[in-house]
């Protein structure tokens, strides 16, 4: 036991000694592999951390109502820069108002803000802009147009004069004047009468007699009592005579029964968003000419020549004249006749009816020739009215085009 | 007795040369199996989205975020109403979009920021666009600095970098702004014109961002 016992240990010891030789190297690269293998920082490398990320953000168009820039567009007219003006009252008296007398050609400067619906090209018309509900319920407006009949030697008083650098939408007339209630006169001043035919005391005179009425045959109705953005929004001007009259009714009361403040709403009648459209009407043809139509009818027409005892003729054929029964007269001792059958035009005035206020291109036409028109064809005297107590919002605006 | 004694230590010495070479291998095949991609050791890529994005790295963690502010642009003189709480309106509200680039406060190193904002156009923008009726800038906020806006046509870019390396804890912003004016170039009045454009969406804008470790000489 004793002497096995030193082999014991001499075998661990040389085991050891063994181990202390060969494991030594292995062990280190070992070692060495696990430090490279794991990883040594990048600086010791020579390379680099780095981080990516990202963030997005969207965007988009929002909502607005809105209605067209006065400055962009100078047809386009803020209520609240009406000029006030003082106005006779039909009872005597006057009365402050708010009112713009606009000269409407079709030279492109009134073109419409956007397309509108409806409408006959070269129409005169209105359009009611805003954006704000709900509206004053008590204030009114009223909007007339006019045949002019200044072709003569009348002055205009204006307050913004058209020609040059200003555009007819910029032109104003002024409608001030002397406050007589009186029919217009050669003298009169266009704004003036304007004015006062615009508001219903000036009659021009008067219908008389068989005579057409001259406020009628000068009158295009825009916007007055009986026009809503309702279903009558377009409707027409009637007579059932040549003699009836139609004149400006009164104005309507209630901002919100014209103008459409929502820009949601259906497009429907007078409405499309947040405007409504009026569209001009009038009763007499162009220059104030009551319409008629022209037939043909079969005529019988007589003659007569004198004659001796029946069979010498004594003298030559009258002159044809028609006949007033079916047959012309038996021949007497004394005179004979003779009869024949002509077609014949016949005119006579036409049914009742009113037809689209239009304007006809200007072309090159002088500005000094079309204020002097006098059959409507190349300007219209525009009225814009509105009065009340309420100040109206900012942007309630009337556009006035030419379709 | 020699004799008897000697093959003893020969079977030590053999296992004692097997068992170490044997734990080295396995050694070496562990740290290799758990370093993974032996290619990309030296980088570490991570990406995330929006919001709160944090992305680390090892040492370096980058925080990228967004923020969106509608500004009045002016006031259309009453002929404009707003009616909604968001959105681009023709010369009232327009819309600043600022992205903040930061190097997180525990990150080990400063680092480069390089990146791209891009967009790509949506019909509603072709159609503003065509009317002349978008205004785009760009701009950098101290530290950051951006190159030349670019429009491909059906997109916009650019890029973005850092003036110097962000230290932990430092960031900085790039910011677009967008606006409808109230009047084209040929005065048409846009809130007319491009009506029909209303609640569309225009652009997502995005940025691309990437944080480099910075040189030591760099980082200084």
């Amino acid at each position: 036991m004793r002497a096995r016992s030193p082999r014991h240990g001499a075998g661990r010891r040389v085991s050891r000694r063994a181990g202390g030789r060969i494991r030594s190297p292995f062990v280190a690269v070992a070692a060495l592999a696990a430090v490279l293998g794991m990883g040594i920082p990048a600086a010791v490398t020579s390379a680099y951390l780095t981080a990516q990320g990202t963030a997005t953000a969207s965007s988009s168009v929002g909502d607005w109502c809105t209605v067209p820039s006065p400055s962009g567009h100078k047809n386009v007219y803020r209520l609240s820069d009406f000029t006030s003006v003082n106005a006779p009252d039909a009872g005597g008296g006057s009365t402050a108002v708010r009112m713009l007398i606009l000269p409407v050609v079709n030279d492109g400067s009134y073109a419409p803000v956007q397309p509108v619906p409806g409408g006959t090209a070269g129409q005169v018309g209105a359009r009611l802009w805003s954006c704000t509900e709900p509206m004053s319920a008590s204030d009114a407006i009223k909007l007339t147009s006019w045949r002019g009949a200044y072709g003569g030697t009348q002055s205009f008083n204006w307050t913004v004069a058209p020609g040059g650098t200003v555009s007819f939408p910029q032109a104003r007339l002024a409608a001030t004047g002397a406050l007589t209630n009186a029919a217009t006169t050669a003298t009169t001043s266009p704004g003036a009468e304007l004015r006062d035919l615009h508001r219903g005391v000036n009659h021009l005179g008067g219908q008389s007699g068989t005579n057409a009425d001259p406020v009628t045959m000068r009158y295009s109705w825009l916007l007055t009592s009986g026009r809503t953005k309702g279903a009558d929004y377009r409707a027409d001007p009637v007579c059932a005579a040549k003699t009836c009259q139609v004149t400006p009714g009164a104005g309507v009361t209630g901002f919100g029964n014209v103008f459409s403040g929502d820009d949601d709403a259906p497009a429907a009648n007078a409405v499309s968003g947040n405007s409504a459209t009026y569209l001009a009407e009038k009763y007499y043809a162009d220059g104030g000419v009551w319409p008629q139509t022209t037939t043909q009818v079969q005529q019988l027409q007589c003659r007569s020549r004198t004659r001796l005892l029946t069979i010498i003729p004594f003298g030559d054929w009258g002159d044809w004249e028609d006949a007033q029964g079916s047959s012309c007269p038996a021949n007497t001792l004394l005179t004979e006749y003779e009869s024949r059958t002509i077609t014949k035009n016949v005119t006579a005035d036409a049914a009742p009816t009113a037809v689209p206020t239009v304007l006809q291109p200007a072309g090159a036409a002088s500005v000094d020739s079309l204020l002097r028109d006098t059959t409507g064809t190349k300007i219209q005297w525009v009225v814009l009215e509105w009065w009340g107590s309420d100040a109206p919002p900012a942007d309630l605006e009337v556009e006035v085009f030419v379709v | 007795m020699g004799r008897h004694a000697a093959p003893a230590p020969v079977r030590l010495r053999t296992a004692a040369v097997l068992l170490p070479v044997g734990s080295a291998v396995v050694a070496l095949v562990a740290a290799v199996a758990l370093i993974g991609g032996p290619a990309t050791i030296a980088y570490l890529n991570a990406t995330a989205e929006q919001p709160a994005q944090t992305i680390s790295a090892g040492g370096l963690t980058m925080t990228v975020t967004k923020a969106e502010e509608w500004v009045s642009t002016g006031a259309a003189a009453g002929s404009t109403v707003v009616k909604s709480t968001a959105g681009l309106v023709p010369g009232i509200r327009g819309q600043k979009i600022t992205f903040t680039i930061a190097n997180a406060a525990d990150s080990a190193v400063p680092g480069t920021l390089s990146g791209t904002v891009s967009a790509a156009k949506t019909a509603a923008w072709s159609s503003l666009e065509g009317q002349g009726l978008i205004q785009t800038s760009a701009a950098a906020g101290a530290g950051c600095q951006i190159g030349p806006l670019s429009d491909a046509g059906s997109g916009l870019s650019f890029p973005v970098s850092s003036t110097e390396p962000l230290a932990p804890g430092d960031s900085c912003t790039v910011a677009v702004t967008l606006s409808i004016p109230a009047t084209g170039s040929s005065g048409q009045d846009a809130a007319t014109a491009v009506k029909e454009t209303r609640l569309s969406a225009l652009a997502d804008f995005q940025l691309a961002a990437t944080l480099t470790q910075a040189p030591r000489s760099e980082a200084g």
